[in-house]
């Protein structure tokens, strides 16, 4: 069967990107550009991994990741936060703030993959 | 102090010199000299060694000590050879102390009675018990000796008294010297000197009180000072008097005190600093362990002014340096978004191993190009706004009929409004005059202000276009039915990049460059921008252009949008570019 990955992003041509990138890795996947959604996707469909932007509508990405984290039953599902905060200090926040790892925009392809793959190995 | 030891050493060697000087004559006189003659004559250079050993070391009480000590020696050596006691050089034992006087030393007048006592006491016990060689000399002989030593004494006794006198006389004078000094400075000084009893009253003040605090100083005696501090210094004034008064330690207190009289208005408030220590006397230590306590307080208004504008120039700074921090977060953001699609799909493309649909690879091409044409529109906002804050962005003025553009303006936006759910709906007037101004730019400015009411307008809402004339000017506005805005965002709406609600859970898309922009344009028509807005309710915003934008003076200094001060968008730009480089 394959893995499922949750991608919470508000850019819908990023968001169309990164679905197709996955996609085209024999990855499932499911998208949601709304932080507060998000959190009822990972309940309803337990993803094995999730790519989250950090500035979204109504609610930032790294609030959500405070949400999953706190859930018992969310907080294993590793979350990668793939944002266009690329200033220095960053990372370190968004690390701080729960996310298992960064990837700032603009992203590379390779990058992107392999770091999924750290994750779910191959599809 | 150089006083008295040339007191010491000039009377030691006239005295000695003369003494020397006079040997040649005295042999002359009495022929050869016997024994003791010659040790009395070398005995008189001693005077001479210790001028020297004043002058070498400056311990003046061992040299008095010596002189004493010289002197009773030569005294009770010619005595015990010339008849002890009754001897005619008896009488200069008297003159050992006498001369010791003029140390001012208890300890060495001390010394020198001793020795003149010890002295005395020998050539009594000698002739008394007859160990001494009997005088060999005539009764007569004897007489005019006995003169010559008591008159000598007398002279040698006068020429001391009169370097005594003349030596408290210079110390009187010092005295006086040292005193008009002190009352120079006192009365120059701008800095005020109090003198504070152990419950802290003032007991006495420096006449230089009065140009600082404006009232006479005797206004200030005993609680008059304390009266003049501020209120909410009072403690810490008292604190600083205590503390130097009852732990000896010198305290150092800043606070304000009222300049002038005790009236209605109050006066004026002049910060001032307080130097406080305990004075040093040991009488004036009670068995409370208290003192009292010298004041020196110095106006520091001056600096005052200057610590607080540092302090406004510092917060400024911050604030600005924060900003453009933001600033560069928030353009950095904005670049990355739109790249990452044009970089990613790109690379989808290019990628070998990774297979994709025909139909697929046309529209990746079409979202590259999207992405592309959204980046330039970035770069394009950031560079009219560049070009806005250095005063290089021009307008073109024209006559043009502003209804059609407003018409046009709608159209263009009625397919997004669509998509959003959200109705258009224009009000015009209908004889709406022309306006000089840059066509260009009024098209601009309306389509900012509609696309951002559409953007922040919910599905079912509307978003309303009006137009009318307002005297010599005319009033366009744009009203939603929107989210509003918060009124903590209002004054800083408008700043580059800037939408309400903090940076991370930005609620809609867009540069964040839009209004910024309508701002500068209307500067540049020297026109008016008003938003009015209501949390949740909606929000209205008013943009009023003069009839004829020429006849107003245009603006001089460029237009501030970021920050005040740290508005550099090229500097920024630069940062930028190095960064990815």
């Amino acid at each position: 069967m394959a893995k499922t990955v949750l991608i919470v992003e508000d850019n819908e041509l990023n968001m169309k990107l990164f679905h197709d990138l996955l996609e085209a890795h024999g990855y499932d996947v499911v998208g949601t550009r709304s932080g507060i959604d998000a959190l009822d996707l990972a309940r309803q469909h337990r993803p094995d991994l999730i790519l989250m932007d950090i500035q979204l509508p109504e609610v930032s990405g790294l609030e959500v990741t405070k949400w999953l984290k706190d859930d018992p039953e969310l907080k294993t599902i590793p979350v990668v936060a793939v944002t266009a905060f690329a200033m220095k200090g960053d990372e370190e926040r968004i690390r701080e703030g729960g996310c298992e790892a960064y990837l700032s925009k603009p992203i590379s392809v390779g990058k992107f993959i392999e770091t999924v793959r750290h994750f779910l190995g191959p599809a | 102090m150089a006083a008295r030891h040339r007191a010491f050493i000039a009377p030691r060697l006239i005295g000695s010199f003369a003494a020397l000087a006079s040997f040649p004559v005295f042999v002359a006189v009495r022929g050869v000299p016997s024994v003791l003659e010659v040790g009395v004559f070398a005995w008189l250079v001693a005077p001479i060694l210790t001028a020297y050993f004043l002058s070498r070391t400056g311990r003046y009480e061992a040299a008095h000590v010596l002189s004493s000590l010289a002197l009773t020696g030569l005294v009770l050596a010619v005595a015990l050879s010339t008849g002890g006691i009754a001897s005619f050089a008896a009488i200069w034992l008297v003159i050992v102390p006498l001369e010791a006087s003029l140390s001012a030393s208890r300890r060495v007048v001390a010394l020198a009675s001793i020795f003149a006592l010890v002295a005395a006491g020998t050539l009594l016990i000698g002739s008394a018990w007859g160990l001494l060689p009997p005088p060999g000399s005539t009764v007569n002989e004897h007489g005019a000796l006995a003169a010559l030593g008591v008159v000598s004494a007398a002279l040698y006794a006068t020429g001391l008294a009169l370097g005594a006198e003349s030596l408290a006389r210079t110390s009187v004078w010092l005295l006086y010297a040292e005193e008009d000094r002190y009352r120079l400075l006192a009365r120059n000084m701008t800095d005020v000197i109090t003198r504070h009893g152990k419950n802290g009253a003032v007991l006495f003040v420096s006449p230089a009180a009065e140009s600082l605090f404006g009232v006479k100083p005797a206004a200030l005696a005993g609680h008059g000072l304390f009266d003049h501090v501020h209120v909410a210094d009072r403690p810490a004034f008292l604190t600083a008097l205590a503390d130097a008064s009852s732990h000896g330690e010198d305290r150092s207190v800043e606070f304000r005190i009222r300049r002038g009289d005790d009236g209605p208005h109050g006066g004026s408030f002049v910060w001032v600093e307080m130097r406080c220590r305990p004075l040093n006397e040991a009488n004036t230590r009670a068995a409370t362990g208290e003192s009292e306590v010298v004041a020196v307080l110095r106006d520091i208004s001056e600096r005052k002014t200057h610590e607080q504008a540092i302090e406004v120039a510092r917060a400024e700074q911050e604030r600005a340096s924060l900003s453009k921090s933001r600033f560069l977060a928030t353009m950095s953001h904005e670049l990355r978004t739109p790249l990452n699609a044009i970089i990613g799909f790109s690379e989808m493309l290019t990628k070998e191993n990774l297979v994709v649909q025909p139909e697929r690879r046309l529209e990746y091409a079409r979202l590259i190009n999207e992405s592309g044409h959204h980046l330039l529109s970035v770069v394009n906002g950031i560079l009219d706004m560049s070009k806005m804050e250095t005063g290089n962005f021009e307008i073109t003025p024209e006559p043009f009929a502003p209804a059609p553009v407003i018409t046009g303006c709608c159209d263009l936006l009625a397919l997004k409004a669509r998509d959003a759910g959200v109705e258009i709906k224009s009000r015009v007037q209908d004889d709406l005059p022309e306006i000089v101004g840059d066509r260009r730019a009024f098209n601009q400015i309306l389509i900012n202000l509609m696309s951002n009411a559409i953007k922040f307008t919910p599905r079912g809402g509307r978003v309303t276009v009006s137009a009318h004339r307002n005297g010599n000017k005319i009033d366009v506005s744009v009203e939603d039915t929107g989210v509003g805005i918060g009124e903590a965002d209002l004054p800083r709406l408008g700043e580059a990049f800037f939408q309400a609600r903090g940076t991370y859970d930005r609620r809609h898309d867009g540069t964040g460059l839009g209004l910024s922009i309508v701002k500068g344009l209307v500067k540049l028509h020297c026109g008016d921008i008003d938003i009015r807005s209501r949390l949740g309710e909606g929000t209205r915003v008013t943009v009023s252009l003069p009839i004829d934008c020429e006849s107003h003076k245009v603006p001089a200094d460029p237009i501030r949008l970021v920050t005040e001060r740290a508005g550099d968008l090229a500097a920024v730009a630069n940062i930028l570019v190095k960064k990815s480089a």
